[in-house]
């Protein structure tokens, strides 16, 4: 339950020994990298002589590599897939891998070469689609579309705009007669023709043709359309074969599938390797690595690099310091640490909010789902993803853990307001076995009593902000803010239980929210406890802002916290939702009940209530499973995080192994 | 017909009730989920690998409907429409569609309005995807009042069944 404490380090070594050490430092993958120490006369960065962007071309050349083999035959998978996690992978196999590469490069280059011969092809076969196309119109032509003429005579072969007749054409070449004219086809654009003409009226021709509008048309070959047509339809045809076989050979490549992911994830641990040996601090025979790393795993990495000559030195963080923030909690607390950081990571100064939270987290979470039915599902689910998937990822395993916990909670909620999918019991005893079995809530019914459940979910919602002020008050303390303390938080417990004594010792809020009883707290203490809270308020607008040295302001802004009490309330009053939602699954479940029961008790009607029972169920665990995620996440970040946390840390990015695909037996801080 | 109007109009106003319930906060989650599905729609053009986060934010506003179709249950089932001989006095009818107005009101508009701050939030994360934390909670921000809505029509309908005409 913390935020682990941050040292400054310091390595110092020989450069002999700098790429086994910048090696051994990012298989630990403890220490993040931060130079402070600007360059000076003896020591400066140097950079590699490889470059970054040929790492990060290889990286993506064979990104590229992969995805077409994904597109030849998609890796097996499955929905499930998504929890697997990346495979273990033996350290030796990194040692020995410079030896491969070779191979897999050439296998990548052929992958690509190969993959980009395809869609040359493919360009290819659409050209030639798009030619076959403009011959159409001329597929009566029977001599090659490129002539022009024989000794005596001039062909044109072309079009004219609009749709024209014999006549309106030798109309219109009226003056350079005799010609002839050949129509072959024509549409509302164009008419497409032949002109024959004496090869001494060549140019009037032409000159009239022009006037006409005519154009030669926009395709052309030494062959005749329909041969031409021919032609272009064998090479679609050769071109479609040849896609065929290679893409035959990009699947006989798809063993290397694995070898390609080994070699994207190699590239990018140099990348990453490359980039620090290319930030640090370098003289003519030593080097200097500076950064963060967390107090608990100093030892650690003191025991990798044990076997190098080289100094390590620790020191605390300065105050102005941006230091990165790591977050360490409990197998049971971490489930919510995504919580958490998906908000904010604690700033300076502040605690880590996650071991409180998943106190309250699941409570919440399971008081909104409050069905055993569903709880022992989601349990169940979430166990199997669980076995199944030991290699899962951390964040992906601590958000199933969630739901794991979640579950576990709705159950047992479920069991106290006696929720099994709704009524789902009574429902199936009474309709298909004419003796209705009644399983009795542990505590009550929540539909028959919300009143007393609402004062419940008020009362856990109190808790939940005292809880939140009490984290404030603590952090006031440590940042020993005295003023704060009194007047921010000490104040406000005085008047809230104040006014809670007082609303406890009134027969109208018992008669609202106790079903009549009379008052629990005697009506003295309850005036005792107004009173308690009128001089609170006072204070409050006396001294609530003691930091404003102008009075008239502090009083006006005193006021207005005062006015804050509001907010109180709404924030209480926020934590009705833990009935509302805890009462939609069970209703939901048992309209399924009631819908499935009205077809009667005979095979039929039982076919039909268990498909209506299992639609409506799928829907109702979807929906409330997210509602009860959402609204505990908010009644978290919102309710609770406004009492004292705001969050704004750096998170802590440790030099490591980033890898997609496989993960090494070393690396990872637990 | 005035004779099995006045005979029936008890029933007759608990199902008006039921049906604005449903219909009203239906109507208002559909057209929530609505706009924040075009916008989801819009990021998977760009990125499919955001699925997951945008469908989430879409869903948000799609609680309205299922709010509705509860007071809308408990209507039913209590003034005896489903499972019942269903005969309720006029009185006793009215008091069942005032119970059942909160929940379609404010299931209408904040089903609107809450698909709007949906689809907001989804162009959050299809910016900046580490977000999502924080782009989900604007949303619920507005569902809360649905909640309250849903909380009084829930209470009003459980102390109805006790109220005698």
């Amino acid at each position: 339950m913390a935020v682990l404490a941050m040292k400054r380090i310091r390595i110092c070594g020989l450069k002999q020994d700098r790429k086994a050490v910048l090696e051994e430092v990012q298989r630990q993958g403890v220490m993040e990298v931060n130079i402070a120490a600007p360059d000076n006369d003896v020591f400066r960065r140097i950079t590699m002589p490889i470059s970054n962007s040929e790492f990060d071309r290889n990286i993506h050349d064979a990104e590229a590599a992969l995805e077409v083999l994904e597109n030849a035959e998609p890796s097996k998978g499955g929905l499930l897939s998504t929890f697997k996690g990346r495979e273990l992978m033996d350290v030796s196999r990194y040692e020995g891998f410079k030896a491969e590469m070779p191979r897999i490069q050439s296998d990548i280059k052929e992958i690509l070469s190969k993959s980009k011969e395809i869609a040359e092809r493919n360009a290819d076969i659409t050209r030639c689609r798009q030619q076959i196309d403009m011959l159409v119109p001329w597929q009566t032509l029977d001599i090659p579309l490129d002539i022009n003429g024989t000794e005596s005579t001039a062909i044109f072969i072309g079009a004219v705009p609009g749709e024209q007749t014999l006549d309106s054409l030798y109309e219109a070449l009226a003056s350079v007669m005799p010609v002839d004219i050949t129509i072959f086809s024509k549409d509302k654009n164009q008419t497409c023709l032949m002109v024959i003409c004496g090869i001494e009226s060549k140019e009037e021709t032409s000159a009239v043709l022009r006037n006409i509008g005519f154009v030669y048309p926009s395709v052309s070959s030494s062959n005749t359309p329909a041969m031409q047509t021919e032609k272009l339809n064998r090479e679609i045809a050769e071109n479609e074969e040849q896609i065929k076989v290679i893409e035959e050979q990009i699947r006989q490549k798809v063993p290397s599938r694995e070898d390609i992911r080994f070699y994207a994830d190699y590239m990018a641990i140099r990348a990453e390797k490359y980039n620090v040996t290319n930030s640090i601090p370098q003289s003519e025979h030593t080097f200097v690595l500076e950064g963060y790393i967390p107090e608990k795993y100093i030892p650690k990495l003191e025991k990798a690099l044990d076997r190098y000559d080289l100094s390590m030195e620790y020191q605390e963080p300065d105050e102005t310091e941006d230091v990165p923030v790591l977050l360490k909690n409990n197998a049971f607390s971490s489930a919510v640490q995504g919580v958490v950081e998906s908000y904010a990571l604690p700033d300076k100064g502040e605690v880590d909010p996650t071991f409180i939270i998943s106190l309250f987290y699941f409570v919440f979470f399971g008081f909104m789902l409050a069905d055993a039915g569903i709880g022992i599902l989601i349990v169940i689910a979430t166990l199997v993803v669980l076995f199944k998937n030991p290699n899962m990822e951390r964040g992906l395993r601590n958000n199933v853990k969630l739901f794991l916990f979640g579950g576990i909670s709705a159950t047992f909620f479920g069991v106290l307001f006696g929720s099994y999918f709704g009524d789902a019991v009574t429902a199936i005893s009474g309709s298909f076995f004419g003796q209705p079995v009644v399983i009795k809530p542990l505590w009550l019914d929540m539909t028959a009593n919300p009143m007393t459940v609402l004062s419940l979910a008020l009362i856990m919602g109190l808790i939940h902000i005292f809880t939140g002020m009490g984290i404030a008050a603590y952090q006031y303390l440590k940042q020993k803010d005295i003023m704060g303390f009194l007047f921010g938080i000490v104040l406000w417990y005085i008047i809230l239980l104040g006014l809670i004594l007082k609303c406890l010792s009134m027969q109208m809020i018992m008669d609202i929210l106790a079903g009549g009883r009379e008052p629990i707290v005697p009506a003295g203490v309850g005036k005792i406890g107004l009173i308690a809270a009128g001089i609170g308020c006072v204070i409050v607008i006396f001294m609530g802002e003691y930091k404003t040295k102008n009075w008239g302001k502090r009083l006006l802004k005193g006021a207005y916290a005062v006015y804050g009490i509001t907010s109180y309330l709404s924030d209480v009053l926020s934590y009705s939702r833990l009935l509302a939602l805890g009462l939609a699954t069970g209703v939901i479940s048992s309209v399924a009940n009631m819908i499935g029961t009205m077809f009667g008790n005979g095979v039929l009607g039982i076919i039909i209530y268990v498909i209506v029972f299992l639609i409506i169920n799928g829907i109702n665990i979807g929906i409330n499973t997210l509602g009860a995620y959402v609204h505990t996440n908010r009644l978290q970040y919102v309710e609770f995080f406004g009492r004292f946390y705001s969050g704004g840390g750096r998170p802590f990015e440790p030099y490591s192994i980033k890898t997609k695909y496989y993960k090494f037996k070393e690396n990872g801080n637990d | 017909m005035i004779e099995f109007l006045t005979m029936n109009m008890g029933t007759i106003l608990a199902l008006l009730g039921a049906a604005l319930a449903v219909g009203l906060a239906g109507a208002g989650s559909a057209r929530g989920v609505g706009v924040a599905g075009e916008a989801a729609a819009g990021v998977i053009a760009e990125d499919p690998g955001k699925f997951g986060k945008v469908m989430v934010l879409q869903l948000l506003p799609g609680t309205q409907g299922i709010y509705g179709l509860i007071i809308g249950f408990i209507t039913l089932s209590q003034t005896g429409i489903i499972g019942g001989d269903g005969n309720i006095t006029i009185g006793k009818g009215l008091v069942y569609l005032c119970a059942c107005l909160p929940i379609a009101i404010a299931g209408y508009f904040s089903g609107i309005a809450q698909g709007k701050a949906s689809a907001a939030s989804i162009g959050t994360v299809a910016k900046k995807p580490d977000q999502f934390g924080k782009a989900m909670i604007f949303p619920i921000m507005v569902e809360t009042y649905a909640i309250l809505a849903l909380l009084v029509s829930i209470l009003a309908l459980s102390g109805a069944s006790g109220v005698a005409f």
